[in-house]
């Protein structure tokens, strides 16, 4: 029971995390350097899943992506795929809710980058995405990185959304944390504390990576 | 110094949210969540005949019967059960939380086999087989006693095997007829009553063969060392008057023909 559970939700979290990384890193960056309007309200709309209860977050998916939902339904009419019970609702449930998480990591590690740097490489001739990838993400690479772990950990943890919209299907979508919750509900004692022990691992193991790559070099 | 005052400000403030919630004198009353409406209508009419005699609040938690029953057996608090097996009265008797004369049966219920309105029809479970039901709801067998039934129904049907592979396992009855609401799945065994309950959004396709499964019955259990009050709800019910409340809802009345 547990084996296929931890597996599962490790590749969720990794392929889950991999998504975030990109996004969040691209919106950090639009954030703590863009200058339009509607910025804040945008940083807000992003940080929405961190806030909100993971309920209503995974309501808000079902709403939009179950067979009947506003971009589900004629993704099953066109393609007879649908998202809710499968593999790619966990990553999607945990992609969503981790996403904020790596938004903000990204905008502190961004807006810690002194401006003249920026300008310079401008000065030098450089693009906009040119200064992103070649000064930007290196420069704040450290942040970045705790964002990522931070992320992960939270991916890894992900509950509510999950069993909403992928369900609670041993082998399938049953990831760490639906498996200690179906435990506990069976009266399985044993599964749930080997479980959580395991989960705890992990948790754990994410927190010391981010606090090494916290220690200045 | 100002640490330690926001600590006694959160204390107090904890303290203060703990208060309103449900007194040590409630009646606490789990049910079996199919049966949970006409049961609070029941409750309803209990508290209207018992007026101005001090009938203290009534909370009633509804879930999958043996999910509820274990919490019970664990020493979760508790006047009063209705569980939808006799399995789980069985259990409840078992573990020493009531005595085997404190039990009645309050009604039956009926399987079916249903479909999203508009859905792919079916007259037969052998037709599950068929890849157009891509996905069938069932409840957990181990969490609600209609996964139990659904599971003997569909073992006698020589389907468990079969279908183990587009079977999506819900917590209780209710979720079992939810998925099948918002047509996430293709097709689902829920109770009669459940189906009704959402008829504009489900449709029933036939009824299932109850001589191959478990007999369905509703049983109430009143458990030992509860408040004085649960055992005059418990007497209620149990009457002719509590059970033909369960009968005007759509259950079967029990004894009913097998």
């Amino acid at each position: 029971m547990a084996w296929p559970a931890l597996k599962l939700s490790l590749t969720v979290a990794l392929v889950a995390t991999s998504f975030v990384v990109l996004s969040g890193t691209a919106f950090g960056w639009l954030l703590a350097r863009g200058r339009f309007r509607g910025r804040e309200l945008l940083d807000s709309v992003l940080m929405l899943p961190l806030v909100l209860p993971p309920t209503v977050t995974g309501y808000y998916l079902i709403v939009l992506l179950g067979r009947r939902g506003l971009v589900g339904a004629p993704l099953y009419d066109l393609t007879g795929w649908s998202i809710p019970f499968s593999w790619s609702a966990c990553v999607i449930a945990a992609a969503v809710v981790a996403h904020p998480l790596m938004v903000r990591a990204a905008r502190g590690a961004f807006e810690s980058i002194d401006s003249r740097q920026l300008l310079a490489a401008a000065s030098l001739g450089h693009g906009g995405g040119s200064i992103f990838l070649r000064i930007g993400v290196p420069l704040a690479r450290r942040g970045l990185a705790a964002g990522a772990v931070l992320s992960f950990a939270r991916a890894v943890g992900e509950f509510g959304a999950t069993l909403l919209l992928a369900g609670n299907i041993a082998g399938r979508t049953q990831t760490l944390p639906l498996a200690i919750y179906e435990a506990l509900q069976l009266g399985d004692d044993r599964a749930a504390l080997v479980l959580s022990l395991v989960l705890t691992g992990v948790s754990l193991a994410a927190m010391a990576g981010i606090s090494r790559l916290g220690r200045k070099p | 110094m100002r640490g330690g005052r926001t600590l006694a400000l959160l204390i107090a403030a904890l303290a203060a949210a703990a208060a309103p919630g449900p007194r040590g004198d409630d009646l606490v009353v789990s049910t079996a969540i199919s049966l949970k409406e006409p049961l609070l209508e029941a409750i309803d009419e209990f508290a209207i005949s018992a007026a101005g005699q001090g009938l203290p609040r009534v909370d009633v938690h509804a879930g999958g019967s043996s999910i509820l029953v274990r919490q019970v057996v664990r020493g979760v608090p508790g006047d009063l059960v209705v569980v939808a097996s006799r399995a789980d009265a069985e259990h409840l008797v078992q573990a020493g939380r009531a005595k085997r004369s404190s039990v009645c049966v309050l009604a039956g219920n009926t399987l079916v086999l249903v479909v999203p309105r508009g859905g792919p029809r079916l007259e037969d479970l052998n037709q599950l087989r068929e890849p157009r039901f891509e996905r069938v709801a069932m409840a957990h067998p181990r969490a609600a006693p209609l996964g139990r039934y659904t599971a003997q129904a569909l073992e006698a049907a020589g389907l468990k095997g079969p279908l183990e592979a587009k079977r999506i396992p819900a917590e209780h009855a209710r979720q079992v007829v939810d998925y099948v609401v918002r047509g996430e799945v293709d097709a689902a065994v829920v109770y009669r009553t459940d189906a009704a309950r959402f008829a504009d959004r489900v449709s029933v396709a036939f009824e299932i063969d109850p001589t191959l499964h478990d007999p369905i019955e509703y049983i109430a259990v009143l458990l030992d060392d509860g408040d004085p009050w649960s055992e005059r709800l418990f007497t209620h019910l149990c009457s002719e008057t509590g059970r033909a409340r369960f009968e005007d809802a759509g259950f079967r009345p029990w004894p009913g023909p097998r």
